[in-house]
């Protein structure tokens, strides 16, 4: 199966449904998935590695349709980024770190993965 | 109140948009809610801020679904996609504004200024729709929505606070 198609059957094991989301958790699914079509400009990354960087996943604890539209949009990115020189690691460090659990929850090919060394001694991150 | 809702500082037209949006979603939905200009900060970015729980929204269309949502009658059907929303998404992505992109929104049959959608097309097709030297031939369905739209209390609130808070650059004078 080629990453096209892997990107575009991609699924969740454990989706959490609307109905079971906050208004909160709604708002957030809403904007990240506006925001991505919208395009992926370099200010997206730099808002959606910062939002990423206390939380697990785009509403914040629970795996939604979200997570998948916008890892769709950003995982050829994240590919390029992972084989990147450390500052670039560092400047992507939270959504390479979500990239990573998402592609293991959806069960993404092991030789369609992104590879991530987390040996790498990211500089500390300046807040 | 924990919400505050700061203004887009930029001083082009999607700018202008973006803060019609959310203060005319303010007014309607939340009305102890202001938009301000949060004159600390450098950033010039948009935001929804609840100080309490420090949730953050970012997104406009995202900020008045959420105010129309949490509000006193609000529920979570705010937050389902109208197929018009995606059109004036790019309308604003692209910077086009112009009478092209007036075919691309039919007339809503009556002025409802408690529908997101409403709120949403308003605030988009306001920099066309306010040209004064324009007749809009053609599309006088959709002028008397917005006219009607505009003429609503609440619209009126909102398109003043955002209007007084966004600086748009002038243009140039021609010879």
């Amino acid at each position: 199966m080629s990453l096209t198609d892997t990107l575009s059957n991609l699924k969740l094991s454990s989706l959490v449904p609307n109905s079971e989301l906050s208004n909160e958790e709604l708002a957030l699914k809403s904007q990240w998935e506006t925001l991505t079509a919208d395009g992926i400009s370099d200010d997206f990354i730099t808002e959606l590695n910062h939002f990423l960087s206390d939380k697990t996943y785009i509403v914040g604890e629970k795996p939604t349709t979200g997570d998948l539209t916008v890892f769709k949009a950003v995982f050829a990115k994240a590919g390029q980024w992972s084989k990147g020189d450390i500052s670039v690691l560092a400047q992507h460090r939270h959504i390479l770190r979500w990239v990573d659990l998402i592609q293991e929850e959806a069960d993404v090919p092991v030789d369609q993965r992104i590879v991530l060394n987390f040996d790498s001694e990211l500089p500390r991150e300046v807040k | 109140m924990s919400l505050q809702l700061y203004a887009d500082r930029g001083s082009k037209l999607p700018s202008l948009v973006r803060n019609l949006k959310v203060a005319i979603g303010a007014s309607v939905f939340q009305p102890k809610l202001k938009l301000t200009a949060d004159t600390e900060k450098e950033e010039y970015q948009l935001v929804l801020i609840d100080k309490k729980s420090g949730f953050e929204l970012i997104e406009p269309n995202a900020i008045v679904k959420y105010l129309s949502a949490t509000s006193t009658n609000g529920t979570a059907e705010a937050f389902e996609v109208d197929p018009l929303e995606a059109t004036l998404n790019e309308i604003l992505r692209r910077r086009k504004f112009d009478d092209s992109i007036l075919p691309l929104v039919k007339p809503f049959s009556k002025a409802d200024s408690t529908s997101v959608i409403q709120i949403l097309a308003f605030a988009t097709l306001y920099p066309v729709l306010t040209k004064t030297a324009h007749k809009n031939e053609g599309f006088e369905g959709l002028k008397e929505w917005f006219e009607s739209f505009a003429s609503l209390p609440e619209i009126a609130n909102g398109v003043s606070a955002a209007t007084g808070l966004t600086n748009l650059d002038r243009p140039k004078e021609q010879n």
